[in-house]
């Protein structure tokens, strides 16, 4: 079958598929499952047997005449990184699902919203029109919109009515940046910006800033991330699970074009990038200390992990030449988080399928004998923290020598304290790992929860098991994804190999350095300031709680103020102008009631004839008149036949002098 | 085909004779109904002959077999044409509504007397659009005059009187000021014929300076009395406010309309572009009108009497149309046929509904007539939609005279002609809305039935409606008549 169809179908299968699986849900929930799994599993195959296709060069198709500019698909092997991982990872998810979600209501509403996400999302991978992308990228905000709210508590609606605001309004700050960039660029072609870009001036800043934010929202960029720590908890576990392996992954994709094929890198955006990912980093690694809910943990985990990617994205920009080993670092690490992360939110969501409970005040002690779980864990953990043997080994150590480079390249302080703010969130990140694992898995508790009796079928633990050994074996086998990314560099037109000895002892080293840095922050500050009680008997307490809050104590009170200053103005406006009226309509009925003095002769003359008309008797009458009673006798007096003819008259005299005389 | 080209003439001929054989007919229902037919009979030609205008292209009628210097001709383009379908529509409908109610203004008696003057008055204003010949126009003109003082008068009261005279005084000012301009023609020219007095003129208009512009001042002022443009509309409000119903529409809608046509030939077909564009004449057009769309607002504002508001209201319209010949471009033109177009049947269906509340409420006064529509619903909506069309809502024929004359101004370089046009709107929903609101919307007085007035059945309601529905038309398909009046350019 031609390549470019196919391109249409991997969206078009779960598309139709999204609305049969709803129908077929109604009747028999089982046959829907088994339809789910067959074609997510179908569309897998499908994007799999693309791969020589896309080896031996882009596929793309225009199809015009749909979606307002027409619809164009572009896939080569850059895009099909994305792609061919979001088609996995959503197979494996909907095997998973159909186990975790038997103690659901609304299955069937989840399932289309699950769908319409998935084909919205590689729609947003396939796009090469801004317009398509947009589009996409707003289906997949909303569709996901129903899959944090599912269980439909107060924390849930509170979550997702944090998600919504930011989605929405990062939707059309992120359109306002389109339109901006067609008015000036006349195309919306994600490949012909480049050529146009350089002429436009300062404007470009705008216009990236805009659309930047915008993507910056979903990836939960500081401090867009707000949405991000709440939502993830909210959801269910495969929910968390595609939210953070793969949507954060959509506005990372979003800014990783924008900067690098639109070509809007250059200096300024890139250190802002760069600044803005440490910070990233540093905060989500930071924070994810502190938390005892073990998907908020997971998720500050993703926003640390997106400020590696960003960095990565910014470093691209100031290396120029020497920019190959920043992307193929973000790469590697884009496709290493996918995997991990996913396992890490599986692995999570099967503790609390059997407990319904997620704090590791509750659950301590849950994992010391259940040995699939504890390994799987483990697994992703090492893989995190970058443990020499596992995917994160190789990605963290491909950002850190390109950090390295621009430290060579460029020297200077700041960049010293990036690097050690590299290195210290590295050993957060192995030190809430470490809490997280020690509590759960290792250490004994009061709670006598290790021996409830759970019955997790293989519909959840394959998945996690193909998982835990792809990361294994791309840890392992660097070489094999290295292949990969070489092509896929040739979209950014970079064709530099690197050298892929990635085990030797100087990259040991360093990564043994930060994880034993992350070791003694475990030992020495988690342990002893956080951890409370004794023996059995242990608690954790999250003192970031009472912290200064992004969203409660600063963009809250900003929009409260914002929101009150415009309705006062607003007010001031409508009341103003209902007052202005008034007054001026007070003003011209004062006018009308003025009274008028006329002379004393033409005084008597009048006050004869008013007297004579209206009393003869009463000579004490005062005289005064105002306007409206000589507008009055005015109008009374033009409408008489005299003073007609006079007008007349007049008029035709005017008429003909201006006519001559001018 | 030639039967067609004679259309004209026997539309004007039919009215003429018909009214003639009406004083004889004894009974008033057999009248009603010769009215009506000739009408009909009118219409129906005049639509067969804006069909072939279109599809033929114009032509001149040749009267009595006396080639054109000498004889008279009727002249029939597409504007004429679409002038005497909106005539003949517009006076069947009223005189339609008139069967209903006329017995309620006049007296019996007069009757076949009043549909003879309507008859002779629309056949007189046919005449006026159809005739090339100066003199001719001048004949109808002052039988125009005559009849529409006659449908002001044949009402009987003191105040009636009172107004037609003042209508005839003025009138016949005009008219003489008229047969000046034509006397200076002939003068000048030694023709009669439009179209000789223009080949004429082209030539010779060099050796007449002043003279021409004397004329045109001749012109501009004595149409200008007789189409009330402002400040000589003193006779309207009065003609207007007391004569019967379907008079003061008959004079709103049509009579006004016929001698701006009128005016617009002597402007284009006499003197043609090249003469005027030397001339402040176009100047003084658009200052009047805008003077006239402003104060014939405000003074509406001040009315009392129902009836009287619309009459101002007319004053107002009238200025729109002078301000759109006033622009002296060819859109300008364009939107001055549409908006008489348009407001000929706005203001007759306005007419008519304020006719009905009258006669069925006897209440003249606005303040009185407070929470009337709880009582008539229909007829206060049909007066609402014809309102809004003034005011200026989309879709209707108000607002795309509005919206091409703001257009316009833009076009010519004049912005501040469009705050004119704003402040315009805004004066006619201050006046006009609360007609409306009040009538529905009262709660005081519609809680006690006041005006023991029953809604007019069906029957006496579907002219207004077909009015409504015609103006309706008008709006939404102003992009054809719009381009239909173009193609008299091409």
């Amino acid at each position: 079958m031609n390549p470019q169809i196919i391109l249409v179908f991997i969206i078009l299968i779960p598309l139709i598929g999204s609305f049969i699986s709803f129908i077929i849900g109604i009747k028999d929930e089982k046959a829907r499952s088994v339809f789910n799994i067959t074609m997510t599993g179908a569309n897998f195959f499908i994007i799999t047997s693309l791969y020589f296709n896309v080896m031996n060069g882009t596929v793309d198709i225009f199809i015009p005449n749909i979606m307002g500019t027409g619809l164009f698909l572009k896939l080569d092997m850059f895009r099909y990184i994305f792609v061919w991982l979001t088609s996995l990872i959503w197979f494996l998810i909907t095997i998973y699902s159909t186990q975790y979600l038997l103690s659901y209501k609304n299955r069937n509403r989840y399932y289309l919203f699950f769908m319409t996400t998935y084909w919205s999302t590689l729609g947003i991978f396939l796009s090469n029109n801004l317009i398509n992308l947009f589009t996409f990228f707003e289906i997949m905000s909303l569709s996901s919109y129903p899959l944090i709210i599912h269980d439909e508590d107060k924390y849930s609606h509170d979550a997702g009515k944090t998600y919504l605001i930011m989605a929405v309004s990062g939707g059309l700050v992120l359109l306002m940046g389109l339109f901006l960039l067609y008015d000036f660029t006349q195309t919306l072609d994600i490949d012909k910006i480049k050529y146009v870009i350089q002429d436009i001036g300062n404007i470009k800043y705008a216009i990236a800033g805009l659309i930047i934010a915008g993507f910056g929202v979903k990836a939960g960029m500081y401090p867009l991330h707000l949405w991000l720590p709440k939502a993830h908890p909210a959801s269910p576990a495969p929910a968390s699970a595609i939210l953070s392996g793969v949507l954060l992954k959509t506005g990372i994709f979003g800014i990783l074009v924008t900067s690098e094929i639109m070509g809007f890198s250059d200096i300024y955006i890139s250190n802002t990038l760069i600044v803005l990912g440490f910070i990233t980093m540093f905060l989500g690694g930071f924070l994810a200390m502190y938390q005892r809910n073990i998907k908020r943990i997971l998720a500050y985990s993703s926003m640390s992990q997106m400020g590696y990617i960003i960095v990565g994205i910014g470093l691209m920009g100031i290396l120029h030449e020497h920019k190959a080993i920043a992307l193929y670092g973000t790469i590697y690490h884009i496709i290493n988080h996918m995997i991990f992360k996913v396992l890490l939110f599986m692995s999570a969501g099967v503790i609390y399928m059997k407990l319904h409970e997620l704090s590791i005040n509750g659950i301590g002690g849950f994992g010391r004998k259940r040995k699939t779980l504890k390994i799987c864990f483990f697994i992703g953990s090492c893989a995190i923290m970058g443990v020499p043997g596992f995917n994160g080994f190789i990605s963290k150590n491909l950002l850190h020598h390109a950090l390295a480079e621009a430290v060579h390249l460029y020297g200077g302080i700041w960049l010293y304290i990036g690097e050690l703010i590299f290195v210290i969130s590295s050993a957060f990140t192995t030190a809430y790992l470490l809490k997280l694992f020690i509590a759960v898995f290792v250490e004994k508790s009061d709670h006598d929860i290790e021996n409830i009796k759970m019955k997790v079928t293989g519909r959840a633990l394959i998945p996690m098991t193909i998982l835990a050994a792809m990361i294994i074996f791309i840890g392992l086998n660097p070489n094999f994804t290295m292949n990969i990314i070489y092509k896929a560099a040739e979209s950014f037109y970079i064709y530099d190999k690197i050298d892929t000895h990635f085990y030797n002892l100087e990259n040991i080293k360093s990564s043994l350095l930060s994880i034993s840095l992350g070791t003694l922050i475990y030992v020495f500050f988690i342990r002893r300031v956080l951890k409370k009680g004794s023996g059995e008997n242990w608690w954790y307490e999250n003192t970031a709680l009472n912290w200064f809050s992004l969203e409660n104590d600063l963009f809250i009170p900003i929009f409260t103020v914002i929101f009150k200053i415009s309705s006062v103005v607003l007010k001031f406006c409508d009341v103003g102008l209902l007052k202005l009226i008034t007054l001026i309509s007070n003003c011209m009925n004062s006018l009308l009631k003025m009274p008028l003095y006329y002379k004393r002769k033409s005084k008597a003359l009048f006050s004869r004839k008013v007297n004579i008309i209206n009393d003869i008797n009463d000579y004490t009458f005062e005289y005064p008149t105002d306007i409206t009673y000589e507008a009055k006798k005015a109008r009374y007096k033009m409408n008489s036949i005299t003073y007609s003819i006079y007008i007349f008259g007049v008029v035709l005299v005017l008429c003909l002098v201006v006519l001559l005389y001018s | 085909m030639t039967i067609i080209k004679s259309f004209p003439l026997i539309g004007v001929l039919i009215l003429f004779l018909i009214a003639f054989i009406m004083p004889l007919i004894k009974k008033n229902s057999v009248v009603k109904f010769l009215s009506i037919a000739s009408f009909s009979t009118c219409l129906v030609l005049f639509v067969v002959s804006l069909n072939y205008v279109i599809h033929n292209g114009s032509y001149f009628y040749k009267i009595g077999h006396f080639v054109a210097p000498y004889g008279i001709e009727f002249s029939i383009g597409i504007i004429e044409c679409i002038m005497a379908v909106l005539f003949a529509f517009i006076s069947l409908i009223i005189s339609w509504y008139s069967c209903y109610s006329i017995e309620h203004d006049v007296n019996e008696s007069k009757v076949p007397l009043y549909y003879l003057l309507i008859n002779i008055l629309v056949g007189s204003l046919l005449g006026i659009i159809f005739s090339n010949d100066m003199f001719n126009v001048y004949v109808f003109i002052e039988i125009s005059n005559l009849a529409s003082c006659g449908i002001v008068v044949v009402k009987d009261k003191k105040e009636n009187i009172r107004a037609g005279i003042k209508y005839l005084i003025l009138s016949c000012l005009g008219s003489g000021l008229v047969l000046m301009g034509i006397a200076f023609l002939y003068s000048m020219t030694g023709h009669l014929n439009m179209t000789f007095i223009h080949e004429n003129l082209i030539n010779s208009y060099m050796n007449y300076p002043q003279a021409i512009i004397i004329t045109l001042g001749l012109f501009t002022v004595g149409i200008g009395v007789k189409s009330a443009l402002f400040p000589l509309h003193t006779w309207l409000p009065d003609a207007h406010s007391n004569a019967p119903t379907s008079s003061s529409a008959m004079l709103s809608s049509l009579v006004l309309k016929a001698y701006i046509i009128f005016l617009i030939k002597v402007l284009y077909r006499v003197m043609g572009n090249e003469i005027i564009s030397e001339t402040p004449i176009l100047f003084v057009l658009l200052a009047l009108g805008s003077l006239g769309m402003i104060m014939g607002s405000v003074l509406a504002i001040f009315q009392k009497n129902l009836k009287r508001i619309i009459a101002y209201s007319s004053v107002a319209q009238i200025g729109y149309i002078y301000f759109a010949i006033g622009l002296g471009t060819e859109l300008g033109f364009v939107i001055a046929i549409y908006h008489i177009i348009g407001h000929a049947i706005t203001k007759s269906a306005l007419f008519l509904c304020s006719g009905s509340i009258i006669e069925k409420t006897g209440i003249k006064e606005i303040a009185n007539l407070k929470g009337v529509g709880k009582e008539m619903p229909y007829t206060l909506s049909l007066f609402l939609i014809s309102s809004l069309s003034l005011v200026g809502i989309p879709l209707l024929p108000g607002f795309v005279s509005k919206w091409y004359l703001a257009i316009e101004s833009i076009g010519v370089n004049k912005l501040y002609l469009i705050v004119i046009i704003l402040v315009s709107s805004l004066l006619n929903a201050v006046y006009y809305l609360p007609i409306s609101i009040h009538g529905f919307f009262n709660e005081e007085q519609s809680s006690s039935k006041l005006y023991k007035s029953k809604e007019k059945s069906v029957k006496e309601l579907m002219p207004i409606t077909i009015l409504v529905i015609a103006m309706l038309y008008v709006g939404v398909n102003s992009e054809g008549i719009i381009n239909l009046i173009k193609t008299t350019f091409v």
